[in-house]
């Protein structure tokens, strides 16, 4: 669907962008615009669960110290500052690892929208390694690969927990 | 087969992992097809313990024809056909599978011509030859030169011709004639046309420019007079032919639709289909979807010869069909592929619905030629040299790195010449395991050690660059000293490894005393292990002589032929690349 919409000859997108004036990119042929189009697309996805989370994580802070904030005078942006974020942080951290681990394999949206081109351009190290395994059959390679990301993904976990830990001490 | 041009690459192993469970596991999966005719009563001239036969379809317009004529083949021979039908994405995965588990579950399999160096190389398949000479009913004479040789590998056949799908030139008759046009001859008319209907307003032309660009780039680069590689399996991209088609595709991509870098083989035909698109570049087996009438251009599309270049070539591709050489019961299967293959049954082998093969007798068929016009253009004329995709079994590097590499010089994110030199060094190292596998040597390890790693594309590079012969300086023999101890580089530097490493008159360097070594106690092909003591073929076509200043070294270790004696008795000290072994037993 996205890549109907993205055509830059056919693609509702640039003849939307067109009536309103704007000449639309070449978005899936050229190398930002392919980058772009992945970006866009990706966020469009994931925008609805990150903001689910966020949402239960805003319903479950008491209204207490806010009111107190309050009536002691704090502006909205203070209040917002030093008493929502703050008891928002674990909530933000696990969407934040979430979508980092997300991001690292990352596939599916590049494989329908530019299968990594043009080029190289889009290729994520998820695509490369589907690339190694299943176009040039090199099973072991893509093996060894999977199992680097996976190392490179631990650390994120780590913080995460150690961020964790921070906010409830 | 239409289906897969341009996605080819990427689809050609989709669900890989899949079908290799879907292999293990049983014949009939959810995804496939499968059914078998009714025997007859009673057989005719097939051998009595025949009585059934398995065969591999892959879903295409061809193996419908194929189902078609099961049912008369079953009443005229008594042999009941089983067929199941497997997706392209899984289909020769799961054929190499059962192939090599030997266990004889097909007798007849349709498989890709992409994908006949890997079975010929692989022996999976049965040599067709000898029933060729003998049958009248197939009369392979019936087919050109050029044609025969479709479903040969090293001179031998593995497959017959199951569709014949030459690249060829379409045009929208509309447009054209709107535009004062004709349908070009030469490579010249076809971008000028182009030009003329961008110009106009209309887009120019449309091939696949993005993931499967390589099939369109390789096609001009041959038929602009150059090759992608020399009769040694050197890279020749940056030849000034390689240059010009190059730099002619990229014209074209800009007399296309807007965003056309973006398309694969399957969206330009459907961009062309379905939109003002002057002219195309593509097979013929998309022949099909012209007849549609849902299409709102019906009626308004042409067909004619590729264009001429500098050399006169046609691309060809297409299906083989063939038989398992783990296959029981062979001449059944041939029996069957005869019959439906056969000059006999071609014109109904084309009426119901299969692209057609270029028999002679098909294609000069006037009356067939009033519903698919194409069909001269199958008549491939003795002049034309045919080319088809290379059969290499790094084929899938290969298409890879050229994919990478093309797309981004059409778009101008990388000049021309730069990009097809990197190209060109990128090949090297890719063809160069290709180079040992036809030697005989461990292709996979030398494709891998040479393109997986920065040391081995380094080593490519260098083996492009091709200095000027001369004394041969070990690479690795500045790392080896800094390798070993005190004591043992000091012994390296009295017995130097050049010495030990002559090279051959044909220039193939070898430690011949460590070679003889292994092959006594291993055998001919046993792995080199460490990987220092096979031919090294980077250095092929370097010829040096061995210095007469340079000590020869004594071999003492068949495991460690770079080991040096170090005098303690009993051990040695190996000092090859990555490597420090001690206490290794000395060879008698």
């Amino acid at each position: 669907m996205w890549r109907f919409m993205l055509d830059t000859d056919t693609g509702v997108i640039n003849w939307l962008l067109e009536r309103v004036g704007l000449f639309g990119p070449d978005w899936l042929g050229s190398r930002w615009g392919a980058r772009v189009a992945v970006v866009l697309v990706d966020s469009w996805q994931s925008i609805p669960f990150v903001m689910l989370l966020i949402l239960a994580g805003l319903a479950g802070i008491p209204d207490g110290p806010d009111e107190a904030a309050r009536v002691d005078g704090a502006s909205s942006l203070q209040v917002f500052r030093r008493i929502t974020l703050p008891q928002l942080k674990p909530v933000l951290y696990v969407v934040l690892m979430i979508r980092v681990i997300d991001t690292f394999k990352l596939f599916d949206t590049i494989f329908i929208l530019t299968r990594g081109g043009p080029g190289t351009a889009t290729q994520t190290l998820a695509m490369y390694n589907y690339s190694l395994g299943f176009v040039l059959l090199k099973t072991s390679q893509a093996a060894a690969l999977g199992t680097v990301l996976a190392i490179i993904t631990l650390p994120v976990y780590f913080l995460w927990q150690r961020a964790s830990r921070a906010v409830e001490a | 087969m239409t289906r897969r041009r341009g996605t080819g690459l990427l689809s050609a192993s989709l669900l890989a992992v899949l079908a290799l469970f879907a292999g293990a596991c049983g014949d009939s999966k959810d995804s496939e097809k499968s059914g078998s005719a009714t025997p007859a009563a009673s057989g005719t001239k097939q051998d009595a313990d025949v009585t059934e036969i398995n065969v591999f379809l892959i879903p295409s317009p061809s193996s419908t024809s194929i189902q078609s004529f099961i049912p008369e083949f079953t009443k005229k021979t008594g042999i009941k056909v089983n067929f199941t039908e497997t997706p392209y994405a899984e289909a020769h995965n799961k054929q190499l599978l059962s192939y090599k588990q030997k266990a004889g579950a097909y007798d007849v399999a349709q498989f890709d011509n992409t994908y006949l160096a890997s079975f010929g190389a692989n022996k999976v398949m049965t040599p067709l030859d000898d029933y060729l000479k003998n049958s009248a009913e197939y009369d392979i004479a019936d087919f050109s030169e050029g044609q025969q040789d479709y479903g040969k590998f090293d001179g031998t056949t593995f497959g017959l011709t199951l569709s014949t799908e030459p690249m060829i030139q379409w045009y929208r008759t509309d447009l054209l004639a709107d535009a004062g046009l004709e349908p070009a001859t030469t490579w010249d008319e076809y971008l000028s046309n182009a030009q003329a209907l961008k110009a106009a307003g209309k887009a120019g032309n449309v091939l696949g420019f993005g993931p499967g660009v390589t099939w369109w780039w390789m096609t001009l680069v041959w038929s602009f007079g150059g090759q992608l590689y020399d009769k040694d399996l050197k890279p020749t991209v940056t030849s000034d032919a390689a240059v010009e088609a190059t730099e002619y595709l990229k014209q074209l991509l800009e007399a296309g639709p807007d965003g056309a870098s973006s398309l694969d083989g399957d969206t330009s035909v459907a961009k062309f289909f379905s939109t003002d698109v002057g002219e195309m570049l593509n097979y013929s087996g998309y022949y099909g979807s012209v007849k549609t009438p849902e299409n709102p251009f019906a009626g308004k599309f042409a067909t004619a010869a590729m264009p001429k270049g500098k050399a006169d070539i046609t691309h060809l591709a297409g299906w083989n069909i063939g038989i398992p050489s783990d296959s029981k019961k062979q001449d059944a299967a041939w029996q069957f592929l005869e019959f439906v293959l056969g000059k006999s049954n071609a014109k109904a082998y084309l009426e119901s619905g299969a692209a057609a093969i270029g028999r002679k007798s098909i294609t000069s068929d006037a009356e067939l030629a009033k519903s698919d016009p194409y069909l001269p253009l199958l008549d491939i004329p003795a002049s034309s040299r045919i080319e088809r995709y290379p059969q290499l079994k790094v084929w899938p590097d290969f298409q890879k790195a050229a994919d990478e590499a093309i797309t981004p010089i059409l778009t101008g994110d990388v000049e021309v010449k730069q990009g097809l030199e990197d190209l060109n060094t990128k090949l090297a190292g890719i063809l160069a395991g290709e180079n040992e596998r036809r030697r005989g040597g461990d292709s996979r390890r030398a494709v891998e050690e040479r393109t997986s790693s920065p040391v081995g594309r380094h080593r490519a590079h260098r083996a492009v660059l091709a200095p000027a012969p001369g004394p041969v300086r070990h690479p690795d023999r500045d790392r080896d000293l800094a390798l070993v101890s005190k004591r043992g580089a000091e012994l390296v530097r009295r017995a130097p490894v050049r010495g030990a490493r002559q090279l051959s008159a044909d220039g193939h360097r070898a430690h011949q005393w460590g070679a003889d070594r292994r092959r006594s106690r291993h055998g001919d092909h046993h792995g080199t292990g460490s990987g220092h003591a096979a031919p090294d073929r980077r250095w092929s076509g370097r010829v040096a002589q061995p210095s007469a200043e340079v000590q020869p070294v004594v071999p003492i270790c068949a495991a460690h032929p770079h080991a040096v004696d170090p005098g303690g008795g009993g051990t040695h000290v190996a000092v090859h690349a990555g490597h420090r072994h001690r206490r290794h037993q000395l060879a008698p």
